[in-house]
């Protein structure tokens, strides 16, 4: 027996204290589905100022299908750019208009973007890192890519010295203008001074690229170049009905 | 010997209060238990709560159904008794394939014009759903109680549209309905009672995801110059407004300016001219075809073949997945019908339960059930009355989602209807069909529109 007979019993005993821990715990954890305290998942810890990959990485730690999965993202560059993307060894051959790609979520994609502007021999070198995937219906996979768009005010400006950042985001269906896309321009606004983008998308919708255009001549060391370089897929414009996404693990 | 008493003790001992490692553990737990107070154990109890529900996972986000038809399967499956009769019918006269355009219907017009409403008539009325209806209409489609475990990714990629969220849908007397929010689906009708009935419709998605982007341009040197301009443009202002006035002619330049940008006068003129509205009020026979995914034995006669069943299958889902289908509710003689999902017929018939009562079966399918922005997306609408008795003042109220853009001109009806559609203002358009005429047993009708994906 465990009673204490020598002097007055406490109010709360230790068999009374471990039976209360034990009913916390039952309760915590049968209330976990229901349990909203921490509000939706957003980036707010982040900023879009951080290093490129940064963010997709501690991405992947939350849950979902994201590690190895390979998203369909097109970069389109403006009329009359040519563009490339970097692998091992260099850059590839320099299209036009646009690449359809798989990307892998917190890999950093660097491309090469040339023959745009006034001015010949401009270059710049800009970085998609994609840091959420979509969830199509089975199929419609490459249908339904992460648009990415070059937009040639944007590669002026980097060209000039500026650093352009720009978050894609996925509209919330709720906040939608009721506004038609002319000639499928992708929307975008300017953050507020002194705002972070990345927060601004947190707030109308939910991030899933991040697009970064800087005037600097990357090096070998820098990330999407070299053997840094991500696995990716090229996608044939010509056979997307034809091609497959392949799957990440089912996480649920 | 207490167990878990014992182990809560080491447990203490292990958090500081433990004084010599040579001493007999069990003494060693009483006499530090003891000597703890008993607010003590109160904030332990108290600060482990906060612990672990500080650590629970978040919920799931809001997910999206894998197929949409099972969202109105379970609005009248889950609970309510599903009747399934052989109401196929067979004698069926072969409806019309001529396709009239639905003119646009006046306010004053709007009055419903069906005859055999009795004297002890009902305004304003709200009649809850079925019982399996209620699941729907109060449940986001996304959501984890709706019992589809296998969704995967949260539901931003979806546009969902139906049900009556927010203010309770309600009929005035002047016929003008009240609380029907964006995205509220409602049907409304009359019974032969002389009740009018609002009843919500099922919440369904659709998968057409839209992109947009927030962008920022750093750059040090941009915001030196921003200063240097604003102290440079007040210094020239002053100087030159005092010294010499060239006003005259930057006025005309602004004037050429405004005068280029105000006269579109003709434009207008030429919108208001009589001409254009007697377009719209003229009747415009259409002797059209069925699209491929409509020319169905259901859709065009009402009469269920078998061997199409695949094909309808498919079609009806793209339906329920794409918009908020109106779900013609029906009750008869105060009672409430019954929307019954059967296995061995497409659609929804809906019924009181009772045999030999009046029933109307309503088919939607669509062209497709995935878009992108600027695609149209077609939708026909097949009813039939399948019971024994007339069916009157059948009513289908849309209220299309922000990103559907109705198609002017483009809703077609094969049955005397009227038809509006009138700006909700949040920048879509509210659909909606009066059947002027009462459904005769094994009578029915096609309805017919386009929507734009914005």
């Amino acid at each position: 027996m465990t009673t204490d007979s020598r002097g007055e019993r406490p109010i709360l005993d230790r068999a009374q204290a471990a039976g209360l821990l034990r009913l916390a715990v039952l309760v915590c954890l049968t209330s976990g589905l229901t349990a909203d305290a921490q509000g939706p998942p957003v980036h707010w810890l982040h900023a879009g100022a951080m290093p490129p990959g940064a963010i997709g990485s501690q991405r992947l730690l939350r849950d979902g299908p994201l590690s190895g999965y390979f998203q369909p993202v097109r970069v389109r560059a403006p009329k009359g750019a040519r563009i490339s993307l970097a692998e091992e060894g260099g850059f590839g051959a320099p299209q036009p208009d646009s690449l359809l790609l798989g990307m892998q979520i917190a890999g950093v994609y660097r491309f090469r973007v040339t023959e745009f502007g006034s001015e010949p021999g401009q270059e710049v070198f800009p970085t998609v890192e994609v840091i959420d995937r979509l969830y199509p219906p089975a199929g419609l996979a490459l249908r339904y890519p992460i648009p990415v768009e070059l937009t040639a005010e944007e590669l002026e400006l980097a060209a000039r010295g500026n650093f352009v950042t720009r978050v894609i985001y996925l509209e919330d269906p709720n906040q939608a203008l009721p506004t038609s896309q002319k000639n499928g321009e992708q929307p975008w606004a300017e953050a507020p001074q002194g705002a972070d983008p990345l927060v601004v998308a947190d707030e109308l919708g939910r991030p899933v690229a991040i697009l970064r255009i800087g005037g600097r001549v990357p090096t070998a060391n820098d990330s999407g170049c070299g053997q840094s370089a991500p696995p990716v897929i090229r996608y044939d414009e010509a056979n997307v009905d034809a091609a497959v996404v392949p799957s990440s693990y089912q996480s649920r | 010997m207490n167990t878990s008493g014992a182990n809560f003790g080491f447990w203490i001992s292990d958090c500081g209060l433990r004084t010599s490692p040579t001493r007999n553990p069990q003494s060693e737990i009483r006499n530090s238990a003891a000597a703890l107070p008993v607010w003590w154990r109160y904030v332990l109890v108290a600060a482990a709560t906060l612990i672990l529900c500080s650590c629970q996972a978040l919920p799931p986000l809001p997910l999206p159904p894998q197929d949409g038809q099972s969202a109105a399967a379970d609005a009248t499956t889950s609970e309510s008794p599903v009747v399934v009769s052989d109401s196929s019918p067979q004698n069926a006269p072969v409806a019309t394939m001529e396709l009239t355009e639905t003119r646009e219907l006046s306010a004053q017009e709007i009055t419903p014009t069906f005859s055999f409403r009795p004297p002890n008539v009902v305004i304003g009325q709200t009649i809850q759903p079925a019982v399996g209806d209620e699941s729907t209409a109060q449940c986001n489609c996304a959501c984890n109680s709706c019992g589809r475990p296998s969704w995967i990714g949260p539901g931003d990629e979806y546009l969902c549209d139906g049900g009556d969220f927010g203010l309770p849908a309600g009929v005035r007397a002047d016929w003008t309905v009240d609380g029907v929010e964006q995205e509220d689906t409602v049907a409304h009708y009359d019974t032969v009672s002389g009740n009018v009935i609002v009843t919500p419709s099922n919440r369904v998605c659709i998968y057409a995801p839209r992109f947009a982007a927030v962008r920022r341009v750093e750059s040090v040197a941009a915001e030196e110059r921003r200063l240097l301009i604003g102290v440079a443009e007040d210094d020239l202002n002053l100087a030159n407004a005092r010294k010499a006035q060239p006003v005259a002619h930057l006025t005309q330049r602004h004037a050429v300016a405004i005068d280029l940008g105000e006269q579109p006068a003709n434009l207008f003129r030429s919108r208001q001219q009589a001409g254009g509205l007697e377009d719209l009020l003229a009747t415009i026979d259409v002797k059209s075809t069925l699209a491929a995914y409509a020319a169905l034995q259901i859709i065009r006669t009402g009469e269920v073949v078998g061997s199409e069943k695949s094909k309808l299958e498919r079609s009806v889902q793209n339906a329920v997945t794409w918009s908020g289908d109106q779900a013609v509710q029906v009750v008869f003689e105060n009672k409430q019908a019954i929307a019954a999902v059967g296995v061995k017929q497409p659609g929804i018939v809906y019924e009181n339960g009772e045999p030999s009562s009046p029933r109307l079966r309503l088919v939607k399918i669509a062209s497709t059930n995935h878009a992108l922005p600027g695609e149209e997306v077609e939708f026909t609408l097949r009813f039939d009355n399948i019971g024994d008795q007339v069916i009157g003042n059948v009513t289908i109220v849309d209220n299309l989602a922000t990103r559907l853009e109705y198609e002017s001109q483009s809703a077609k009806s094969s049955t005397a209807a009227g038809f509006s559609a009138v700006p909700n203002g949040e920048g879509s358009t509210v659909l909606r069909w009066e059947i002027k005429d009462p459904v005769k047993p094994a009578d029915g009708g096609i309805l017919q529109f386009t929507c734009r994906v914005r």
